[in-house]
């Protein structure tokens, strides 16, 4: 059934490239040159995925962002694309280690649980918006989680050092750009909603947890304005809001009170 | 930050939690007063009166007593903040219980918790949110600098957002519709249950369906439902196909997407319209070496569906096809008027009457042999001010792309 397009093969070829390029990358310290060929074959690692991920979308006739698994493989492609971005932007190397991480963990979860890819798409899915809303959710989600790793090792620096300001700085960046991905996210799901259902807003348990995550970081970005130097509040916020959006994404298919939502991920 | 500035801060806080404090108990006892029944939303005009005097307040309390304390802590982000968090968990009640349940706690019931929309507590958090979002815009855009324009694009989209959901609400019409092929339909069902008239009449000329290829399914004899070890796996039939579940190893010969059973239960293509599909299966168990083949069908609504027994326990069957696209033609009659036929599809609503049409459904159950369609009749008013409010805070979003800077220090 898989026999036409080997994931494994994809997999393990853009992992390699990944973790070369970021050993690379990190060996540069001592020597300039690895620093370049890091950052190739880091690239050449998403390139694969893309590949993958493209000729797939042509096979299934449908974009493949309906399942879990599907969506899994979109962070695997848009992770290191951040992840790259910010290095190049502010030479932040934990960002390509932490991206390499992440995209390792959802790899070896899409190996554990093949798909079986199937062409169906229910009609309410087959809307010009379902990519859009799907994209932007992705990347307010990742940008979102890298906040949150910055948000830890923030408590850590300031638990058992002293906080580098810069550190609650960067937060701050990811999380308005992650922010404004999810209010995209948030609104091109009502503009859409209105298109199929009828109704841009019903409380559907995806729909309330998706505004639960944006109204936590909402409040989190208050705290921030208000009180720049309120470390610990903000930092605390920070992780809660991302426990929200834990939920929000794959807790409520556990939620005995969100049974019967739309969205509840379809096999 | 000094201490005097520090204790004002904290006190603010303290000041903002008691408001919410206030808020939250206040919802309670005018829910438990009203016998825990919700509220009844206000329609037009009620609601563009009620609209227009909150914003006229807000602005008459901006324009004249701005200087008072008490205003300019109202309008500050602590107590944003306050009024943030009250509704946020208000929202996470909605996130964690089942709302709108006939058989709720008393205790829910009448505190209004059971049914957070239409509850006292929910309006008056969202008439705290309203005030502090309408009093720091207020103060935003005077004197009205361009470089604040993203923070009004956001607030002020969010606040009209806010209103206008929530006043609209009353104005919004959901009606379900059922019509059978070939009959007119001029009413329909509300939320409530009761029939709602409609402003013109539906008929349906045809109703049409098209489904994706049926998949293959292992199943258990016993329980007539998917193997648990191989629960996930439900490839879609296609000729030649091969594929393992468990130890059987599976080809489909053949694949009739419509076909017909005869007397001595052979399968031919077939199209006539209670054709369904059917596949000719090879199968072999690599532990057993038993080695078999047989057709599996979906069957009809005359027909049983034909399974393949694999071993004592397990067969392989063929499942409902999901839908790929379902639509109907309509002539929708207004005032004596007739229009020209219309192709109502999923995602593409159509207009009558001041109403948006959405093909919502069929019989699910007969399948490709439903012999009614499911529209929904929309009509919501306030949609424009919604689509302003959202438009604005799109383009809000944007703005915050911009902002990739420290936070600026408190006013």
């Amino acid at each position: 059934m898989m026999d036409w397009i080997n994931f494994p093969a994809y997999a393990l070829s853009a992992g390699s490239l990944w973790t070369l390029g970021v050993l690379l990358v990190y060996l540069s310290k001592w020597k300039k040159a690895s620093e370049w060929i890091g950052i190739i074959s880091f690239i050449a690692g998403i390139a694969v995925m893309a590949v993958f991920v493209t000729k797939l979308w042509i096979h299934l006739e449908r974009p493949p962002m309906r399942t879990l698994g599907e969506t899994r493989l979109w962070y695997v492609v848009f992770l290191p694309v951040i992840g790259i971005a910010f290095y190049l932007r502010w030479k932040y190397k934990w960002f390509l280690a932490y991206s390499l991480m992440m995209s390792w963990v959802f790899l070896l979860i899409n190996l554990n649980h093949p798909e079986t890819y199937d062409k169906t798409l229910m009609p309410a899915l087959q809307s010009p918006w379902f990519v859009p809303h799907v994209v932007v959710y992705i990347f307010g989600y990742a940008l979102l989680g890298v906040s949150t790793l910055v948000a830890v090792y923030g408590l850590y620096q300031h638990s058992f050092r002293t906080l580098d300001m810069k550190v609650l700085e960067l937060a701050d960046n990811l999380v308005y750009l992650g922010f404004g991905f999810l209010t995209l996210g948030l609104l091109f799901g009502a503009l859409w909603a209105k298109q199929a259902w009828g109704h841009y807003w019903t409380w559907d348990p995806k729909e309330t947890w998706a505004f639960l995550t944006w109204l936590g970081y909402l409040v989190y970005i208050h705290l921030r304005y208000r009180h720049p130097k309120k470390v610990s509040a903000s930092l605390w916020m920070l992780s809660l809001a991302f426990i929200i959006l834990l939920v929000a994404w794959f807790g409520i298919n556990y939620l005995p009170s969100a049974q019967n939502s739309v969205h509840v991920y379809g096999s | 930050m000094n201490g005097e500035k520090r204790k004002h801060t904290f006190y603010e806080y303290r000041q903002g939690f008691t408001i919410a404090l206030l808020v939250l108990v206040t919802g309670f006892v005018l829910e438990w007063v009203s016998g825990g029944k919700g509220i009844g939303l206000p329609s037009w005009p009620m609601n563009l009166y009620i609209g227009l005097s909150f914003a006229f307040i807000l602005f008459f309390v901006h324009r004249f007593y701005r200087e008072l304390d008490i205003v300019k802590m109202l309008s500050r982000v602590p107590v944003s903040i306050s009024s943030i968090v009250l509704f946020t968990l208000l929202t996470l009640v909605m996130g964690l219980t089942k709302q709108n349940e006939p058989g709720a706690a008393k205790f829910m019931q009448l505190t209004g918790l059971s049914h957070l929309r239409n509850s006292y507590v929910f309006l008056l958090s969202g008439m705290y949110l309203l005030t502090s979002l309408g009093l720091v815009l207020f103060r935003r855009m005077h004197p009205f600098n361009y470089k604040n324009a993203g923070f009004l694009l956001n607030h002020l989209g969010l606040w009209i957002i806010v209103l206008a959901g929530s006043l609209g609400a009353g104005d919004l019409k959901r009606v379900n519709i059922m019509v059978h092929e070939q009959e007119s339909v001029w009413y329909g069902y509300g939320q409530n249950g009761y029939p709602v008239q409609l402003p013109f009449t539906i008929k349906l000329i045809d109703f049409d369906i098209d489904f994706f290829p049926p998949k293959l399914a292992f199943i258990e004899n016993r329980t007539m439902t998917l193997s648990q070890d191989t629960e996930k796996k439900l490839p879609m039939i296609e000729k030649g196909i091969e594929t393992q579940f468990g130890a059987w190893t599976v080809k489909v010969e053949e694949f009739m997407p419509f076909s017909r059973r005869d007397s001595l239960g052979v399968y031919y293509t077939s199209e006539d319209t209670l054709s369904y599909p059917a596949a000719f299966l090879k199968i072999r168990n690599s532990k057993s070496g038993e080695e078999k083949s047989g057709w599996i069908s979906t069957g009809n609504i005359r027909t049983e569906p034909q399974f393949l027994n694999a071993g004592e326990k397990h067969s392989f069957a063929m499942t409902i096809p999901e839908a790929r696209r379902y639509s109907s033609l309509l002539e929708v009659i207004r005032d004596g008027h007739v229009s020209d036929t219309t192709l109502l599809v999923v995602n593409k609503p159509v207009k009558a009457g001041g109403y948006n049409l959405y093909q919502t459904s069929y019989d699910e159950r007969m399948g490709k042999w439903s012999e009614y369609s499911v529209l929904e009749a929309v009509r919501d008013p306030w949609l424009p001010v919604i689509y302003t409010g959202i438009f604005m805070v799109i383009l809000g979003s944007l703005y915050l792309f911009t902002i990739g800077k420290t936070p600026k220090k408190t006013e």
